[in-house]
């Protein structure tokens, strides 16, 4: 039962350390629960840049849109590394609530 | 005989009997005496017995004759020269007689009588003769009209100037000017009217005036003795007559011839005797009325001069100005006839021309005094009247003065009047002022009560306030907050929330709504009340000195708005990696203190609380009673992430659900404000009980103030 556990980790951190020299360039779902748009980004690219495209793929007005990464509200100049992004997170689009 | 027989009768009194007589007579009957009465004068006189010596009969009875003799007109022969050139033949030839005696009769006679011929011849040349009297007509003015009145041509010539103060007089060259209703009018003028025959008389008396240089006569002097002058030559030329008769007579005394110059001879005598009374009794007759007329007329004048005020004497003045207007007319009239009268006469004598000549010249001379003196008169009545209409016009302005006087009287008393009813109307207003300043002293007096007790219900609410959740926003965040409230770009970016969130104008719009129709305008949005309990959480955080490392676990964790859509898309599991991101999973969830979870369904704000420090739950909802049953729903939603959060650990019968019930809110709006209120009453501990409806747009005032002041330095103690 302990090897379970002790072996767990080290498969799961195995990955974990491949994975961390290819997070240069990280995949990044943007999801309004109805479309989900996919970037590729660098980890120190501005989430503007993803935040605009979508607003204008879906077009939406990013005045209205609240981008969200596990709860935390995502700002313009935020980028993946300051918000300690892994490749494959999701972006929530919320809509103005009143 | 009838007209001449009724004068004896009537003269009796000798007196009054040339004036009785001619007026009764009157002209007519005077004429018809010259006409008719001559023969039968003549006879009367024949039949008459021998001249009784009575000087009154001598008067009386020839007075036809005396008649005669004064009317006699000029143009057959002064009665002087007719006494001479006839005179009475003592012996006139019996029808019958011989040639030869009647030629001897008559060569004594021429011879004795030679000298009385030629001074009869003498006289007869030099006395001048007179012309006719006119029979002429002037114009006499009356008040009546113009009536035409006929006067004798020598009455126009008289120059006495007496005379024309006479009653009779016409007004030929007057200078004295009489009104015309003074004309002869009265008794006594009428009196002395016109007597043509003593006129004439005068005018002989006159005549001879002027030639009295002549040889003709001694007697030269005034009016009075001169009928004794005309008279003188020819008594003069009767003596040697008389004389030149008697041996005549004595010569031949026939019986019918002595009767016959007897006759002749006594009425010769009787003629002359009756000439001379009656020229005596004339003359004097007519000095003593003249001298009569005169005083009357002086004592007239001084009367009337005296009576004369001088204003009447100015109006008479003005009046005689007309008055010698018409008279002018009067004398061009009677200058016309003057003029006819001189050519007359000069036809007949130049003396006569010579006087009218003279008369013309002192008529010239007349005229151009009185011309001067009408002038001078003319003056005066000009500067009189200017006089006058100087005083009319002193008087129109006195009377003018008087009016403005009395209308300026009449204006002040207006006035006065005016100013009385101003100044009672003042006194009113006054007193009425007063009576509004004493009410508005009261008013001010119960408002200074009522505002001191607002004053001390206000004080009692601060000093509950300052105890409170809400304090008075201080001057300085007012100003921040009006000077946001001024921004009119809705995407203006006004402040950074603490998540560095940008919060636009149009954030804080829905804080601090002004629009009064849209209700939903006033609702709080996600923003808003996100920044608001991040603020609570990171002051929160800040005071208890939390630094963000990973073994640090925050005591306030409040989470975005979007948990529900989340939790409504994905479920729990959306949520799951929420927790780490806070850094709250697993049992460091429990060390923490408040865990904010604001609820949005779309239309409402809602929250939740868990207090995993004291396993409580509460469901702050401002409009509970709304949502019956609504509670439990999110309890339960608590309760199941606390399970999901836990795992093991969580022991539902360790978490307790808060009975604490958030205050209603009493509109549409301030669901919003009620969340955020109570997020903070909870973060404070404050009773929840302190956030009511009434407090809401102080509330709202507070979040923006806080908002903008990233902070509640100053705002609000926790």
């Amino acid at each position: 039962m302990s090897d379970s556990p002790a072996g767990s980790p080290s498969p799961s951190s195995k990955p974990e350390q491949p994975e961390q020299p290819v997070s240069e360039h990280l995949n990044i779902k943007v999801t309004d629960n109805n479309n989900e748009v996919f970037f590729k980004i660098k980890r120190t690219t501005a989430l503007k840049k993803l935040m605009d495209a979508f607003c204008e793929r879906q077009g939406k007005d990013i005045r209205s849109c609240r981008f969200l990464f596990d709860g935390t509200r995502v700002n313009p100049t935020d980028n993946p590394e300051t918000l300690d992004m892994n490749d494959g997170d999701t972006l929530e689009v919320h809509q103005e609530q009143i | 005989m009838r007209t001449v027989l009724s004068p004896i009768a009537e003269v009796s009194e000798p007196s009054s009997t040339p004036n009785t007589m001619r007026t009764s007579l009157g002209k007519r009957s005077c004429r018809d005496l010259d006409d008719i009465g001559r023969t039968e004068a003549y006879d009367n006189d024949i039949s008459m017995p021998d001249a009784s010596p009575a000087a009154a009969e001598i008067v009386a009875r020839p007075a036809p004759r005396v008649q005669r003799a004064l009317r006699r007109s000029p143009l057959r022969s002064p009665r002087v020269v007719r006494a001479s050139s006839f005179p009475p033949l003592p012996a006139l030839p019996p029808p019958g007689d011989r040639p030869g005696r009647i030629i001897a009769i008559a060569a004594i006679t021429i011879y004795s009588r030679t000298a009385a011929l030629l001074a009869g011849l003498w006289s007869w040349l030099t006395t001048p003769r007179t012309i006719l009297p006119l029979q002429v007509y002037a114009i006499e003015t009356t008040a009546i009209g113009n009536k035409r009145r006929a006067i004798a041509a020598d009455d126009m010539r008289t120059e006495v100037p007496s005379m024309h103060d006479l009653p009779g007089d016409f007004p030929t060259s007057s200078m004295v000017i009489t009104p015309p209703d003074s004309r002869p009018t009265s008794s006594d003028s009428k009196e002395h009217n016109y007597q043509p025959a003593q006129q004439s008389q005068d005018e002989l008396a006159q005549s001879q005036q002027p030639s009295s240089g002549a040889p003709l006569a001694p007697a030269t002097s005034a009016v009075a003795p001169a009928p004794s002058a005309s008279m003188a030559p020819a008594r003069s030329a009767m003596a040697p007559t008389q004389t030149a008769t008697a041996p005549a007579q004595s010569v031949k005394p026939g019986k019918k011839t002595v009767d016959i110059s007897n006759t002749f001879r006594k009425m010769t005598m009787e003629e002359n005797l009756v000439h001379l009374e009656a020229e005596k009794i004339y003359n004097q007759t007519r000095k003593a009325r003249i001298e009569a007329r005169k005083a009357k007329a002086a004592a007239e004048a001084a009367e009337k001069e005296a009576a004369k005020s001088p204003r009447t004497r100015a109006r008479e003045r003005r009046i005689a100005v007309v008055t010698a207007a018409e008279e002018k007319k009067d004398a061009r009239i009677d200058g016309l006839i003057e003029r006819s009268r001189v050519a007359k006469a000069t036809r007949y004598n130049p003396y006569i021309t010579m006087r009218e000549h003279q008369a013309q010249k002192t008529k010239a001379q007349d005229d151009y005094k009185r011309a001067k003196e009408e002038a001078a008169l003319r003056a005066i009545i000009i500067v009189e009247a200017e006089e006058e209409r100087a005083e009319a016009a002193k008087e129109v302005a006195r009377l003018k003065a008087e009016r403005i006087a009395q209308a300026e009287e009449a204006l002040r008393r207006e006035e006065w009047a005016k100013t009385e009813a101003l100044r009672e109307a003042e006194e009113a207003e006054a007193a009425k002022t007063a009576a509004q300043v004493t009410a508005l002293k009261e008013a001010e007096e119960v408002q200074a009560a009522e505002v001191a007790t607002e004053a001390a219900r206000i004080q009692a609410v601060e000093a509950e306030q300052a105890a409170g959740l809400i304090k008075p926003l201080s001057p300085e965040h007012l100003a921040k907050l009006n000077a946001m409230l001024e921004i009119r770009n809705d995407r203006h970016i006004v402040v950074k929330s603490p998540e560095g969130v940008e919060l636009t104008r149009r954030d804080f719009g829905t804080l601090l709504s002004t629009s009064t129709s849209n209700e939903a305008s006033a609702w709080f949005n996600d923003e808003i009340v996100n920044a608001y309990l991040s603020t609570i959480v990171s002051w929160k955080l800040e005071q208890d000195g939390y630094v963000k490392i990973p073994k640090n676990i925050p005591a306030f964790v409040a989470f975005n708005t979007a948990w529900h859509s989340t939790y409504k898309t994905k479920g729990l599991a959306g949520l799951a990696s929420w927790s780490r991101r806070k850094a709250i999973k697993g049992d460091r969830l429990l060390r923490t203190e408040k865990l904010f979870f604001p609820i949005n369904t779309g239309i409402h704000w809602m929250l939740l609380v868990i207090s995993p420090q004291t396993h409580t739950l509460e469901f702050l909802d401002s409009m509970h009673t709304y949502h019956p049953g609504s509670d439990k729903t999110w309890l339960d939603f608590g309760r199941s992430w606390l399970a999901m959060e836990l795992g093991k650990d969580y022991k539902p019968d360790e978490w307790t659900d808060s009975p604490a019930q958030s205050s209603l809110q009493t509109n549409g709006n301030d669901c919003g404000a009620f969340t955020c209120l109570n997020a903070l009453a909870s973060a404070t501990g404050a009773d929840f009980a302190q956030v009511t409806a009434g407090k809401m747009q102080e509330a709202r005032r507070h979040i923006g103030a806080v908002l903008l002041n990233k902070g509640f330095g100053g705002i609000a103690d926790l």
